[in-house]
């Protein structure tokens, strides 16, 4: 990052230099692989025109929907392996930045909120981590194959196969973002309502204990734990940077496969390639489920942090 | 204009071969063949600044898909000549061996493809 975690210090240029930075790294190659598909059906679609023959059209068909399938079974290789990565990195990042956080947490007062986030929020993160790296993308990748597999067989039962499958793991992605979302949200409010009572607890039997300095030392912990709070602040500022550093680019390229797969769909439907645009639609949805990966992870360790920083105010 | 003077000798040449085909159907057959060429070798001008484009765009990226596609479709081209002119002559049977044989090749070119899209499934699931 060309600027520091303090967001004190930020000014607009370098923030949109490089967010253009993240955008340039994300969109360079799939508005090439768009540019590649276009040409490609534009070249089947005159193909298909310069023959006459009914036989020799399904013939000119079925090599350009070999060709297809392979442009865009790489296309989508790179994709899957770039998603893995980025969950990878992350979860590699938080292995340094969640005992830090959490150190900082107890010291603020939020003794439950650390064991929380140290604890459950870790835990779960990894085993996300792992979900998506052992168990997602591979079902991802056995419906890239399957896709293109059933789009080049030309069936309609597979073809509608296909689709059913990209609907199941739409479901099934939904049913994970909202359990984790509701495990995890439940967890930190309490864990932030038992810190603020336990601060609150400490801070009146200061007051009512010790005689005379008793409301100096209750306001001493106050600050001080406000003093932390900042601190808590900048931290978890840094993780949401790094975040976006990781998660940005693949995000974005996912989006643009998106659009650029079904742009191209509509293209193959205007230049009569049916099957090539089968391919186009199956893969657009699985572009948008890696999309949907991509998201589930970032605002679940988004969120957490986020949740610990609203909720946990140290006694304010 | 070029595609009146295309359209000009395909009419030409098909008056000259039906008044010869009653007397000299051979002489017919061969007029028709050679009407043919003709109407091809004049676009065959028109090509080269096509091909040439595909060239370019073949280099820059993709190559073995749409080099693949290119050769098939000159192949379907040449084979439905071919067949289309025995059906001309009457000979059915040489036209159905004409097609069958521009299949093959056609598929015969698009199996380093198949091969591509194979391995290329194989990588992804392993």
């Amino acid at each position: 990052m060309p600027f520091s975690a303090d967001a004190g210090g930020w000014q607009l240029w370098p923030l949109l230099t490089w967010l253009a930075g993240l955008a340039a790294q994300g969109g360079g190659g799939p508005l090439r692989f768009a540019g590649q598909t276009l040409l490609y059906l534009l070249l089947a679609g005159t193909a298909g025109l310069l023959c006459t023959g009914p036989a020799w059209k399904k013939c000119l068909d079925a090599v350009a929907v070999l060709g297809f399938g392979v442009l865009c079974l790489g296309a989508m290789a790179d994709l899957v392996n770039r998603v893995g990565d980025a969950a990878q990195q992350c979860q590699t990042y938080l292995a340094a930045f969640v005992p830090v956080f959490s150190g900082v947490l107890a010291l603020g007062g939020q003794a439950s909120g650390a064991a929380a986030y140290g604890g459950l929020f870790f835990a779960v993160s990894g085993f996300l981590a792992m979900g998506i790296e052992r168990v997602l993308l591979p079902v991802m990748r056995i419906y890239f194959c399957f896709s293109v597999s059933a789009s080049v067989w030309g069936d309609s039962a597979a073809a509608e196969a296909a689709g059913l499958f990209g609907r199941c793991l739409n479901w099934l992605l939904r049913g994970c973002g909202a359990l984790f979302g509701i495990v995890l949200g439940l967890q930190n409010v309490l864990a932030g309502l038992a810190d603020n009572a336990a601060v609150r607890m400490g801070g009146t039997a200061l007051a009512g204990a010790i005689p005379l300095v008793g409301d100096a030392a209750a306001a001493a912990l106050s600050g001080a734990a406000a003093a932390v709070h900042l601190l808590k602040g900048g931290l978890a500022l840094a993780l949401v940077v790094t975040l976006c550093t990781a998660f940005l680019p693949v995000f974005l390229r996912c989006a643009l496969y998106y659009l650029a797969f079904s742009v191209s769909a509509i293209a193959a439907a205007g230049c009569g390639q049916r099957q090539c645009a089968g391919i186009c639609r199956l893969l657009a949805e699985g572009a948008r489920l890696c999309a949907s990966i991509l998201t589930l992870y970032f605002f679940m360790v988004f969120l957490s942090t986020a949740l610990l920083l609203i909720t946990g105010n140290g006694g304010m | 204009m070029l595609i009146i003077r295309i359209a000009v000798l395909a009419v030409v040449g098909g008056v000259l071969s039906l008044s010869l085909k009653k007397d000299q159907p051979a002489f017919a057959f061969l007029l028709s063949v050679a009407g043919t060429a003709a109407l091809l070798l004049g676009i065959a001008g028109q090509m080269r600044p096509l091909l040439g484009y595909l060239q370019a765009l073949a280099g820059s990226g993709q190559t073995q898909s749409i080099q693949c596609l290119v050769r098939v479709l000159g192949i379907a081209l040449a084979a439905q000549f071919a067949a289309d002119t025995c059906r001309d002559a009457g000979m059915q049977a040489a036209a159905a061996g004409a097609e069958l044989c521009g299949r093959v090749l056609a598929l015969a070119q698009a199996l380093p493809l198949l091969q591509t899209l194979v391995d290329t499934l194989l990588s992804l699931l392993q």
